[in-house]
């Protein structure tokens, strides 16, 4: 199995919340996204700094990772940023 | 694609006390060379709209270079296009002493899009290195651009280039020999992008070398960034 790279895992987390209707629990995401939990961590720090998720309270008080506006662009942008990625060699 | 600006000072050293009139200007060349950076001006801001968009959701720092290489390509040639407009509008005496600045901001900007260009293909290569700090990359264009200038020397400017533009091809021939290494159709588009590059150098130097050339390259070099644009929003479209 290849390693998949930093924009590669920011997409399938982002999928995974999505495919979930935009909102799903920390322990299920980090089971499906096959990471380690100190990488999930890391990521997941990445990803509310820049406002791709944001964390609320469900509704039995639980916390819960929803995806956010900006988290939706970047999974509708991501093909365009890896084929510009793999076209301009960058 | 340097933007043969110095030049332009030359030119306007000469008029000291008796500026020529439009119509000598024009037959100067100028008006193609006023359309031409307008072209690039405009093709190159679009890139760097269309890159950073992408860049502020994936902070890929090959993106980030890319963006900037068409950053400063837009700066430098929109210097160009102001100074040569004032060049053709204004009667102001001693603009020639203003018009120095101008020139620095133009070599210095394109000396930098042509770094950026090329720390765009080897930015993984260069992490961890003193030469990851982009200020690096800023000293080295404000220094040469600052001596080629102030020296008045071309030959200074020139030798900056062309070193610029030899480090680029050997990187782009060492990445592409790589076994195994991915080589991509845009590569092909950097060659004639730094070949341009030097051509407008020649230009610089002896303009009558290139006079029947001039509007060719000036043509071909659009085409080259209208090429680039072109790619993206291809790219952008498929989805």
């Amino acid at each position: 199995m290849t390693k998949r790279d930093r924009l590669r895992v920011i997409h399938d987390i982002l999928n995974i919340i999505r495919r979930h209707n935009g909102a799903i629990k920390p322990t299920p995401l980090l089971r499906y996204s096959n990471l380690s939990s100190q990488n999930f961590s890391k990521y997941m720090e990445e990803l509310k700094e820049k406002g791709f998720v944001e964390e609320k309270e469900g509704k039995k008080g639980r916390k819960e990772i929803v995806l956010t506006r900006r988290g939706s662009d970047y999974l509708q942008k991501y093909k365009v940023i890896v084929g510009i990625i793999d076209e301009f060699n960058l | 694609m340097a933007p043969n600006f110095i030049n332009s000072g030359k030119l306007v050293e000469g008029m000291q006390g008796a500026f020529p009139r439009q119509g000598m200007l024009m037959g100067q060349n100028l008006l193609p060379e006023l359309a031409y950076s307008l072209v690039v001006v405009v093709v190159c801001l679009i890139i760097y709209y269309k890159i950073n968009e992408l860049y502020q959701l994936s902070s890929h720092k090959g993106l980030k270079y890319f963006r900037n290489t068409f950053g400063y390509f837009s700066l430098a040639y929109g210097v160009k296009l102001a100074s040569r407009f004032i060049i053709l509008t204004t009667q102001v005496r001693g603009r020639g002493y203003f018009l120095p600045f101008f020139e620095i901001i133009t070599v210095y900007a394109s000396l930098l899009a042509v770094m950026y260009l090329i720390y765009s293909m080897i930015w993984r290569n260069l992490e961890g290195t003193k030469f990851e700090e982009e200020h690096t990359l800023h000293l080295m264009a404000f220094f040469l651009s600052a001596v080629a200038v102030s020296a008045r020397h071309p030959i200074v400017y020139l030798i900056a280039q062309v070193l610029i533009v030899s480090y680029g091809i050997w990187v782009w021939f060492s990445h592409n020999k790589k076994p195994g290494g991915k080589k991509t159709k845009i590569n092909a588009l950097y060659p004639p992008l730094l070949l341009f590059f030097v051509l407008n150098i020649v230009d610089l130097f002896v303009p009558s070398f290139l006079i029947f050339a001039q509007h060719l390259i000036y043509i071909a070099s659009s085409l080259l960034f209208v090429l680039i644009l072109y790619k993206l929003l291809r790219i952008g479209s498929k989805k």
